[in-house]
């Protein structure tokens, strides 16, 4: 005999099933967010989390509505019972981990069988975005540290170009061994002392998210003086 | 009087026959039967999601998901799927039990379907 207990089972499987879209939806959603902008690495994560905790979706299905929404989580657990999210489930320490709050309520009149429940989930995208910002921030810092350590050059492009790269060997390597692009750009910006205004761009690219392969740039820009530190000690 | 035994017969009549109909177990099998088959049609739908993923929806071509759902129907239950504008070929014949769950993802609406095909 069809029961009220399997009615409530019923509901609750749809509520599973309807959590997972809203879930997959946030994800894509996080992705088209992060592909779509690229965020000064002093700030990144907090740009991002702001972002994220505004997303949320809406599952309807007549009898059942399931609300989720969504932030970012320093903790979770690696396992969860959203199969279905595979292979975003679950949390993954260094990646940017989400927990999804979700919301079900429904009623079957027939049945006599109202339904609610409050539940959390954990997903992830494969986006190292704590690494790439720190990589970001210290290349600049450590640019900035280099070039203080110069004695004044003569302020054209090609010597500060020499120099700039010079400085930019080690953060460089650093962000290619966490499997990141490195880009620098720069401009003299004045020449009595030597300074230079430089951005650092740091990437992950070819991300596999939900809605296919992406990147997430960041960007981190500078300015130093040359010999400024050698000046300083020389006093 | 007569009108009255007349009117009387004509109730206890009619309450019979009404209750044969509301307690005929029959009846109330037929519509448990067809919900437990529409909850097991269900049960199979939830499976291929939880088993292949919601992604898999979104990033399989719309010719291969209904390949995958073709291959895993069998002589009594028919999966299916609306993807978007895309519809697996088959489609339930109305009197048949059937399923269906809609998920309202980004890039498209799909509707997966399942019929059994064992008439009630």
């Amino acid at each position: 005999m069809y029961s009220q207990s399997n009615a409530e089972d019923s509901f609750g499987d749809l509520a599973t099933a309807l959590s997972g879209a809203g879930a997959i939806n946030i994800l894509l959603e996080v992705q088209s967010f992060l592909a779509a902008n690229a965020f000064d690495c002093k700030n990144a994560m907090e740009a991002v989390s702001g972002s994220v905790g505004t997303m949320s979706d809406v599952q309807d299905a007549g009898t059942l509505t399931v609300h989720t929404s969504a932030q970012l989580t320093p903790t979770g657990p690696h396992q969860d019972n959203m199969s279905m999210l595979a292979p975003f489930d679950g949390f993954v320490q260094g990646d940017l981990d989400l927990s999804l709050s979700t919301i079900a309520s429904g009623a079957d009149q027939a049945m006599g069988v109202s339904y609610s429940k409050a539940e959390v989930h954990f997903a992830h995208l494969p986006v190292r975005l704590r690494a790439e910002q720190a990589d970001c921030t210290e290349a600049v810092e450590g640019i900035s540290n280099a070039i203080a350590e110069e004695s004044e050059p003569n302020c054209t492009y090609s010597e500060t170009s020499t120099l700039l790269q010079a400085a930019s060997r080690i953060p460089a390597a650093l962000a290619f061994r966490d499997g990141f692009t490195f880009g620098l750009t720069f401009s003299v910006t004045r020449t009595s002392p030597c300074t230079v205004g430089f951005v650092v761009s740091i990437a992950q690219v070819d991300i596999r998210g939900p809605g296919g392969r992406f990147g997430v740039g960041m960007f981190g820009p500078g300015t130093a003086s040359f010999g400024k530190h050698a000046q300083s000690g020389s006093i | 009087m007569r009108y009255v035994d007349l009117a009387l017969a004509a109730l206890i009549g009619s309450s019979c026959i009404t209750g044969i109909f509301a307690w005929n177990p029959r009846a109330w099998d037929s519509d448990s039967n067809s919900l437990e088959l529409q909850t097991h049609l269900r049960d199979g739908l939830l499976g291929i999601l939880q088993n292949r993923g919601i992604v898999w929806l979104i990033s399989t071509p719309p010719m291969e998901v209904c390949a995958a759902l073709q291959s895993v129907s069998n002589s009594s239950v028919t999966y299916s799927a609306v993807l978007g504008d895309y519809s697996c070929r088959s489609s339930p014949t109305p009197s048949l039990p059937s399923a269906n769950l809609t998920l309202n993802l980004i890039p498209f609406k799909v509707v997966l379907e399942s019929w059994s095909s064992i008439e009630e």
